[in-house]
This record gives structure tokens, sequence and C-alpha cells, in this order.
């Protein structure tokens, strides 16, 4: 009875209505966006989905096909190589670029001078065009004696290396690149983080007699710990997307050693003319990714309050 | 003013500027004003203002001719990565160019008009040349109309091969003959001068495409149909295997490459206009090695494909006109009327219609050679009138503004096996064999012929074998 009160009063208050009625400022503010997200995104991946079960012509579907697209994508030959080569991008990009990020803002957050200096220096690449970075890292990573990173090594007078050339170091160094490109981004992120810890927790640990490395690992570390595990999470979900990176160093090469699903995709959509294809494997990449997303998720919802 | 009314016409105006972007797209081509219009793709762009001009002249011989018709610019050119955003939204212009070896990609993809009537009905058919037009024909029925086309051959710079001491007596390169002997000139020109003696693409597709001239020289059947009529793959054989341990050998055994493994069309060229690559595969002089880089035309050199085991194989290049697909009957008519005023393109079979034909091609060859382009032959052999061709390769000798002496090796083509693409996945296939060559060129341990039996594996079940399921 005091709950129906509560209600009826409530309503009052709101104007009564229907919930749309009640709430029109507030869903017509909304409406452009969710046009937008309706038009631009939630409408395309669900179109999508449903053309990925058809053959299209003209970006038109014009027989349904079942699962035939999924069974050619995944039949190719080269499939399991991608496969593998997408997650070792992952893997190399939380070996290379995983932890300096968090050290580059622990360190800011602490320095005393010139931190808008690092904080701009670090954060410079990400404002640097891609295909300028690409081309600017073309000429770092060049094989032979013209290739500037050779040049550095002849100073020192050892060998040249093949950088991108040789296949074993195809990733890992287009993982180097992308660090580069990325890095500044996440670092800004986990320095918000820090400058957001309350300082009574420092000057506690300080009366406690805590040093430095007991500071950040009982105070510091506990405090970005968050923030840290959703970086993780998206730089797993960033990189296993890969494609424009390896696109415009390699093409994918030598010998697909740095081919990624997004880049076969790409390929089966704009080089084959098989879209069909190319949503079909998008489709499954979605999939995979569905886990990982499912566990971002799960962490923003733990920690995100 | 009340709140809801203010945030209400804040909602209206986000509304209002976001729906802008839903505009439909700006008609680029069609009737307009009574009048029918057309865009014509690879306009000259700012940068290239005498060809701008000339192409502007065009434009106001068609409006003399034919006042129904406007002409709009378009700057596209024909690339892989943009083409199907534009052919799927419309965008393409009326008429395009694009590379031979796309034709039959974009032909098979629908995204070229079908233009038999109109071929048909100006009785183009009897006289355009047949092995041409059968790769712009797909069930009886035309897609495309030859731009003009070449042969590979290989160009030779001049510069370089002075710098190595590999000049003769009157000053002409001493061209190699056979593969083996352009492996060892090209391996004397790196160790005279520290310069690739030999460039060679390796990435999209073009590694495929320069393959195949070598890998036929060596005797490769890439594919064959069975007796049920299947294709099947034929590759995985001594002939391309000796052809990919010729590529490896380039590398390894004559040190006669770039260090760089990854090029593509535009490195190549690139690197032979400023004289950092002795030699490469080509059909001809590529406008862009003058325009672009500024090479000197008496760099330039010519001569034939060199010789394999089974004789000299070049393959088919050239350009092809396509036709969107939303141009109506009438639009197609104009780009015919176009192609007509603009580039003469006809059959020339009266001696007046000849005559005006041989005056274009001067007047043509004539604006090129004061442009600074190479010039020493014509871009003929669309239409099966070989007396014309004849005339046209002498015009082009007489305003040509090479010594003839480099390049007039290149003229008897009679030694030389001319070969259109593979008939299925061509494009597929040559994205097989890039990563063949890459994986040889970048690893001196590696093993041709496992990598050719992995190609020829990978191409029949990821290509052949999915396309005839189809």
């Amino acid at each position: 009875m005091k709950a129906e009160q509560t209600m009826k009063k409530s309503r009052k208050k709101l104007g009564g209505g229907t919930f749309f009625q009640r709430n029109l400022s507030g869903w017509l503010i909304m409406l452009p966006s969710v046009f937008l997200f309706f038009f631009l995104v939630w409408r395309p991946i669900g179109m999508g989905v449903v053309y990925s079960f058809f053959r299209l012509k003209n970006y038109v579907p014009v027989e349904f096909v079942g699962l035939q697209n999924y069974r050619d994508v995944l039949s190719d030959t080269l499939f399991l190589k991608t496969l593998w080569n997408t997650v070792q991008y992952v893997i190399w990009s939380i070996i290379i670029g995983f932890i300096p990020p968090i050290l580059f803002a622990v360190i800011i957050n602490e320095m005393v001078h010139i931190n808008s200096f690092m904080k701009t220096s670090i954060y410079f690449p990400q404002i640097v065009p891609a295909v300028a970075a690409a081309l600017v890292w073309y000429f770092l990573y060049l094989p032979g004696q013209s290739g500037v990173f050779n040049i550095i090594l002849s100073k020192f007078g050892l060998p040249a290396n093949n950088w991108l050339q040789n296949a074993k170091q195809t990733i890992p160094l287009i993982i180097f690149m992308d660090f580069w490109n990325g890095c500044g981004g996440a670092m800004l992120l986990y320095l918000a983080a820090l400058q957001g810890i309350n300082q009574e927790l420092y000057e506690a640990a300080k009366i406690d007699g805590a040093g430095i490395p007991r500071r950040f690992m009982t105070v510091t570390f506990p405090s970005i710990f968050p923030i840290i595990l959703l970086q993780f999470v998206r730089q797993i979900i960033n990189v296993f997307q890969i494609m424009q990176q390896p696109m415009t160093l390699t093409g994918g090469g030598p010998n697909n050693a740095s081919i990624s699903l997004n880049l076969t995709a790409f390929k089966y959509a704009f080089e084959r003319f098989q879209p069909e294809r190319a949503l079909a494997l998008g489709v499954v990449t979605f999939l995979i990714l569905i886990v990982v997303t499912c566990f971002y998720f799960r962490v923003q919802k733990k920690y995100g309050e | 003013m009340n709140k809801k009314v203010v945030t209400s016409m804040l909602a209206v105006s986000l509304l209002a500027s976001g729906l802008v972007g839903c505009a439909p797209k700006q008609e680029t081509a069609g009737n307009k004003e009574g009048k029918i219009t057309i865009s014509i793709g690879e306009w000259p762009s700012e940068n290239r203002p005498i060809e701008q001009e000339k192409w502007q002249g065009w434009v106001e011989l068609m409006n003399e001719k034919y006042p129904d018709i406007e002409i709009q610019p378009d700057e596209w050119m024909y690339d892989m990565q943009t083409f199907l955003p534009k052919a799927t939204s419309g965008q393409l212009p009326t008429l395009y160019p694009c590379h031979l070896t796309e034709t039959k990609k974009i032909i098979n993809a629908g995204y070229s008009a079908d233009i038999t009537e109109t071929i048909e009905a100006l009785g183009y058919a009897p006289y355009l040349n047949k092995q041409l037009m059968e790769l712009c024909e797909k069930d009886g029925k035309y897609y495309g109309l030859p731009q003009g086309f070449y042969t590979q051959g290989l160009a030779c710079n001049v510069e370089l091969f002075r710098q190595a001491g590999l000049l003769d007596e009157n000053g002409v390169p001493m061209f190699p003959q056979t593969w083996e002997e352009l492996g060892e000139t090209a391996g004397i020109i790196k160790e005279k001068t520290g310069q690739a003696g030999f460039v060679l693409p390796t990435i999209n597709n073009c590694g495929g495409w320069h393959f195949l001239n070598i890998a036929w020289a060596y005797g490769t059947e890439f594919m064959k149909q069975d007796e049920n009529g299947k294709w099947v793959a034929t590759f995985n054989s001594p002939e391309c295997i000796a052809a990919l341990q010729f590529v490896k050998d380039l590398k390894w055994k004559y040190n006669a490459l770039s260090d760089n493994a990854l090029i593509d069309q535009q490195e190549m060229q690139k690197m032979f206009a400023v004289d950092q690559g002795g030699m490469y595969l080509t059909s001809g002089p590529d406008v862009f090695l003058t325009e672009t880089y500024g090479m000197p035309v008496d760099r330039w050199s010519y001569t034939l494909i060199p010789a394999g085991p089974k004789g000299r194989f070049a393959q088919l290049g050239g350009k092809t006109w396509m036709f969107s697909t939303e141009a109506t009957p009438e639009e197609l008519d104009a780009c015919f009327k176009w192609l007509d005023t603009a580039h003469g393109y006809r059959p020339a079979l009266t001696e007046e219609e000849q005559a005006e034909y041989l005056e274009k091609q001067r007047a043509d060859m004539k604006t090129r050679v004061e442009q600074g382009y190479i010039v020493y032959k014509g871009t003929t052999g669309v239409w099966d009138i070989p007396e014309l061709d004849a005339q046209v390769a002498e015009i082009a000798k007489e305003l040509a503004n090479v010594d003839l002496k480099m390049v007039e090796s290149s003229f008897d083509m009679s030694q030389v096996t001319i070969k259109p693409e593979e008939p299925m996945n061509c494009q597929d296939l040559y994205g097989v064999l890039d990563a063949c060559i890459q994986a040889v060129l970048t690893d001196e341990s590696a093993d041709p012929a496992a990598l050719i039996a992995e190609a020829q594996d990978n191409f029949q079940k990821n290509y052949l074998d999915k396309a005839q399921q189809q």
C-alpha cells in the first residue's frame, strides 16, 4: 500500500504519461546519437552477420548459402596460420607494449620538473597520421645499408639486419611500431588513475615506514589495478583486430608471415571481391572476441564503480 | 523560453545536422538539364598541366560536335583498394580504364556494363583484336574495350650499364638473351655499381605476375582441365621449381637484387628511374619514369624478354576501357562518342579515315615528345588492321626521342610467344606465387620444391576447387 502510494507520488512528480512521454526531451536529445548508432554501427553489424550467410553480388544478397562462406573461410589452408599469427600479435603486444605505459605513467607522476614535456613527448606519436608513421618506420626498418637502423648498427660495427624481411622478426617489429604509436594513449589513462589516488594513503604509508617499493606495491598498484586489468583486455581486443600496420609495412609478407585475420578479411573483400567471405571471417573474429569482451564487461562491472 | 522547447529545438537541430550526412549522393553523371552527362576516369590532375590542357581541348571538340553531351573530369585511377567501395556505391566514372590483368575479375564480379549492343551497332566487332576481346567477353557478351596492348619486355638503364662496363662499341647495352644471362648481367651491375642489377616486384600480386613470364620460359604449365572439365593446378613440376630456383639464385647466387625484398610496382619504377635498378620487366616506358621521377629519356633502352629453356614468353599487358553499370544506353553511347572524338577510337577503314587516324597518332606523339615522355613506338594493335599498325610504327620511329639503336632489338617480336594470363583465378595465382617469391628472397634456406608443392596445394584447395563449386 505504501509502495503504491510512493509510485503514484513519483508519477505525479514526473508529470504522468507513458515512459516515453515522461522523458520526451531526453529521448529527443538522444535521438541523433541513436539514429547514427543504428545506421553506422548496429545496422552494419547486423547486416554483416546476415549477409555472411548469402552469396553477394554488388553487395546485394542473391542466394542463401547457409554456412558455405564459413566453410570456405575455415577450410582455407592459410586460416590456421593466419589465426596463429593474430594470436602472436596479441602475445607480442603484451610482452612489448603492456608494461612500459604503466612505468612511464608512474615515472611521470613522480616527476617534479618537465613532466608536461615528457607527457607531450610520449603522447606525440599518437597524433602522427598512421600512413606517415608507417612511412617513417618503413625507412627505419629498411634492410641493407640504406635503412636507418642498419646505419646505426653499422656505426657500432654490427652487421645489418633484415628487420621486417626476416619472417621470425616481422610480427614483433610491427608490434613495436604499434607500441610506439599507441603507448601515449595508454600512458595517459594510467596517469589519470595515478593522479586520482588519495595522497593521504601515501602519507599514512610513509608514517608506517614504507619505502618507495612498498608504497608502490601497497598503495599505487592496488589503486590502479582495475584500470590495468581493463587496459589489458582492451589491448587484446584491439591487437586481435590488427590490419593497417601489416598492410602498410609488409602487405602480410614475407610469405604470409605477418598476415592477420583482419588483413585476410580485407583481402577477401577488396582484392578478391568476395565480401561475403570477409563478413564470415569477421563474424568468426567477432565470436572469438566476444569471449574476451564478456570478460572485459565483467571486469568493468566489478571495478567500474 | 520554456526549457522543454529549448531542449526540443536543440534535439531537432542535432538530428538535422546528423541527417545532413545521409543526403543522397551528389549527382556525378546522368541527365542534367536535358544534357547527357558522362564522367571520364583517369583525367590528368593539376600537376600535369600540359596533359590537362590537351584533355580540355578534347572537351571543346566534344562540345562542338555533340552539344548535348557534357563531360565531367574524374581523376580517379583504377586501384584495387578503392575500386570495390566506388563500384558498390555507384561512384565509378562512367568510363574508366583498368589494367588488362584486372579486366576479367571486374567483369566476373559484374562491375562493368554490357556494351555488346553498342559495339555491334557501331560495327566495331569484326575489326577488334580477337585475342584482346576474349578478355573483355563473358557468355558471348562484351563488357569492355581494349585501350591498347603491349607485351612484356626488358627495360635496361643505360647509365647503370655504362657504369658496369656493359655497353658495346656502339654504346648500346649488352642485352641479356637468356634468363641465366640476365642473372649474370644483373650480378655484374650490382657488383660494379652497388645498385640492384634487376628489380623484381614481390608484393600486391606483382611478383606472381612477373614470375609467370619466367615460369613459362622454363616450360611451366600452370593449370589444365581434366577429362571432366575440372580445372586442376599443374605447376608442381620440375619446370616451375627450376624457375623459382632461378629467382632464388638471383638473390643468393648472382647477388643481383636489392636488399629490400618487399617491392611493389611503384617502387620498382622509381628504382629504375633514379638509377637504383639496372633492369626490370615492363611493357614499355611507363609515364611515371619521366613524369614523376624525372628520368632523362636517354637512360631508356629496351629489348625482348629473355629466353628460358622453352623460349621467350611474354604476357599480354595493357589497359581496357570499362563502363559503369550505372550508365544508361544514352550515356554508353556518349562514352563511345568521347572515345572516337578524343582518342580516335574507331576502325579506320576508308583511306580518308586512315589518313585522319594517322594524323591524330602523329599529333599525339608530337605532343608526348614535347612533354618529355619517351616515344619510339605507337599504341596499336587494338584493331585488326595490320597495315595501319605498320604505318603508326613508322611514324613513331620518325618522331622518336630516344636513339633507335637502344630499342630496335625489341621490334622483332617473332621470337616471342605472347600469352594472355592464365584462365582461372589468375590474380589469386599471382598472390600464391608472391608468397613463394618472398620466401626464396628472404630465406636462403627456403626450398623451392617444397614451396611450389605447398603453393599448388593452396591454389587448388583455396581457389580452383572453390571457384568450381560455385
